[in-house]
């Protein structure tokens, strides 16, 4: 019974976990501007989320190593580095995103310029990081984030044309009117912002915080196979509510509110009050979660004890990464740089590097001494190339698409 | 006396980029370079001693990053001796292929300067550093 | 001396023809007539391709992905042992040995 508790909150902080403030700009602004017809990249992006984190939480498993020191091990000096370090910058950017996104939904709430939350929600992110035990952040921001059911609730109180939904999902096109670049390079937003590699970290080197061992595998794949799908969903929940609200008064999406107002026009005022405990639940953890990633991944590197398992005190370096990665983001979000284009370009560079930060793990997955009996079968290895293959072709049409459409006009 | 899980093996494979953990099980750092005695005639090198820290993974990288690395390295310290932090050979314990641990505490390593420098100085002085 | 002064080093036979570079040291415990156990550099591998080597893919235990192993392995037939007695010379990054090219071994684990 209890191992079903355990499981059942593992799947549960897994959907909050997944969504965060990449997915909710990008399909509140491709639900308005192009219907569902971009639900297929949402499919791709899950799907391949949970395959690379399941390849990953699979070698920490076993190992019982966080990825970084296998990879180092495995790949020696130079690759890891590259790859250390394009993580690292990654996760800075999103971690300004997200910083960005909290300070975008207390705006929501309060009328209050974000400018303002920027540094206060900086600080708390640090603080959390700091003292709050990893457990209780998972959990707590986690259970919160699942308020965002409140989307597929306000679907079926909203006009959905659900016949027409259907036919655009499974024969997507680009809809009338609409730039065919542009559908195309919101298909890569929607893929980067499911496949973020601080979640890839994160899920690693929380496994590794909470003791992974071979036992967990069963369920680490749980959270990965049936928690970030149903994320998926809720992503999908978000697009689909835009489309009866936004999409027929042409109402593009550059304001977080605007991604609310289809819950507002269906729930009101009750539902907004979900809308906003569960983005503020979903970013601010976000923020917490690739703050924490950057300490995983360059204390991992070089050696240093890393995680929140220590007092802080012993694990001073790491901390040190994780309160500069604050100040660097939150310093970078209060130049002014609108945070809704900085999550579309986090989420951008996050799909163009996944094939540099999935191959290492490819690779190591296939090492039988390492792994044992859990080395990669044939068939994973052949969706695990497959996959490699489609993120190849998505990174190397991300940056042209970017500079064509003008970041999406 | 050191326990060696293979007689023969290559430097990638059980040395190089290990991690090391000390007599207490907590982790010291990593492997960044090898020391060798100086060959003579006759007498091929021998294990000396491990090395870690900026100074020995700059020259490890190679090239123009790796000797920017070392310069900041070797400012960052706070010794001005600027040969790399040494783990004698005789101080390993065992090695394996899950990792490498050592007969000392990693307070009495050289590598553990920099970090103890990091804790004094910077978060030691943040209210809630010690848990 | 250290690892990072060897690898990298280009090695050259007696006719002075290219053996390839050195990207792995081989060593052998050995014991000391004073009853001390030391870990003796014993060969030098050089040439092929480093970064199929590095990867792991000179061992028998890769599986995959497809066509990974086939392909680094392929590329890993190309690397040569060169022990350490065959050194006459080391001067980085020139490496001079005794021995004709064609009188090397390949590493015994790959291939086989």
């Amino acid at each position: 019974m209890k191992a079903v508790l355990s499981m059942t909150l593992g799947v549960m902080t897994a959907i909050g976990g997944f969504v965060d403030i990449g997915n909710l700009v990008t399909s509140g602004i491709t639900g308005a501007r192009f219907g569902m017809t971009l639900t297929w990249a949402v499919v791709v992006g899950t799907l391949g989320m949970a395959l690379f984190a399941e390849m990953a939480g699979r070698v920490t498993a076993v190992t019982r190593k966080p990825i970084f020191h296998v990879v180092r091990e495995r790949l020696g000096v130079r690759v890891s580095l590259v790859n250390a370090a394009a993580s690292t910058l990654l996760n800075l950017v999103t971690l300004a995103a997200e910083i960005g996104g909290v300070s975008l939904v207390l705006q929501m709430v309060t009328g209050i310029s974000y400018l303002i939350w920027v540094p206060l929600a900086g600080l708390a992110a640090w603080l959390v990081i700091w003292r709050m035990p990893f457990q209780w952040m998972e959990n707590v921001f986690g259970l919160l984030g699942l308020g965002m059911v409140v989307f597929v609730v306000a679907l079926f109180r909203l006009p959905t044309d659900w016949h027409a939904m259907w036919h655009q999902v499974i024969s997507p096109a680009v809809p009338a009117g609409q730039p065919a670049p542009t559908w195309w390079f919101y298909a890569v937003t929607l893929i980067g912002a499911c496949i973020v590699p601080y979640q890839v970290i994160f899920f690693s080197s929380g496994g590794r915080e909470e003791g992974w061992t071979s036992k967990s595998i069963t369920e680490m794949r749980v959270n990965a196979f049936i928690g970030f799908p149903l994320g998926g969903l809720l992503s999908l929940a978000i697009m689909a509510a835009a489309v009866p609200v936004l999409q027929p008064r042409s109402i593009g999406v550059s304001h977080l509110g605007q991604v609310a107002l289809p819950v507002a026009a269906a729930l009101g005022k009750a539902g907004l009050v979900f809308v906003f405990v569960s983005f503020f639940a979903a970013t601010f953890a976000a923020a917490a979660e690739s703050a924490l990633s950057s300490g995983y991944a360059v204390a991992q590197y070089m050696g240093w004890s890393w995680g929140k398992r220590h007092p802080p005190g012993a694990a001073a370096r790491f901390h040190l990464v994780c309160l500069a990665s604050v100040i660097a983001a939150t310093a970078f979000i209060l130049t002014t740089v609108d945070p809704v284009t900085v999550t579309i370009f986090a989420v951008v560079l996050g799909a163009a590097a996944v094939p540099l930060t999935y191959f290492p793990i490819l690779i190591v997955a296939n090492d039988a001494r390492l792994m044992g009996k859990r080395v990669n079968r044939r068939w994973s290895n052949a969706v695990g190339t497959f996959f490699l293959l489609i993120m190849v072709v998505v990174s190397v049409v991300s940056v042209p698409l970017l500079i064509i459409t003008k970041a999406g006009q | 006396m050191t326990r060696w899980e293979e007689d023969e093996f290559t430097a990638n494979d059980l040395l190089l980029d290990r991690e090391l953990i000390d007599c207490n099980g907590m982790p010291a750092g990593r492997v960044d370079d090898l020391e060798l005695s100086d060959p003579a005639p006759g007498e091929p090198p021998v294990l000396t001693a491990l090395l870690c820290g900026s100074t020995a993974f700059g020259p490890r990288l190679g090239g123009r990053l790796g000797t920017w690395w070392q310069a900041i390295g070797r400012r960052l310290r706070p010794v001005t001796d600027s040969y790399p932090n040494r783990i004698d050979a005789g101080l390993i314990d065992h090695v394996d292929r899950l990792e490498i641990t050592l007969l000392a505490a990693r307070e009495h390593l050289d590598s553990y300067r920099f970090r103890q420098w990091t804790e004094e100085k910077i978060i030691g002085r943040i209210p809630g550093s010690t848990g | 001396m250290r690892t990072s002064e060897l690898i990298g080093c280009q090695v050259y036979d007696a006719d002075g023809q290219d053996v390839g570079a050195v990207h792995d040291l081989h060593f052998r415990l050995r014991l000391r007539p004073d009853g001390d156990r030391v870990c003796q550099l014993d060969a030098l591998e050089c040439g092929g391709i480093g970064f199929g080597h590095r990867l792991g893919y000179g061992e028998h235990a890769m599986r995959g992905p497809w066509p990974f192993p086939q392909l680094f392995r392929y590329l890993a037939r190309r690397s040569l042992i060169v022990p350490w007695s065959a050194v006459t010379s080391f001067d980085r990054p020139r490496i001079d040995i005794s021995v004709p090219r064609d009188q090397l071994r390949a590493p015994r684990k790959a291939g086989t």
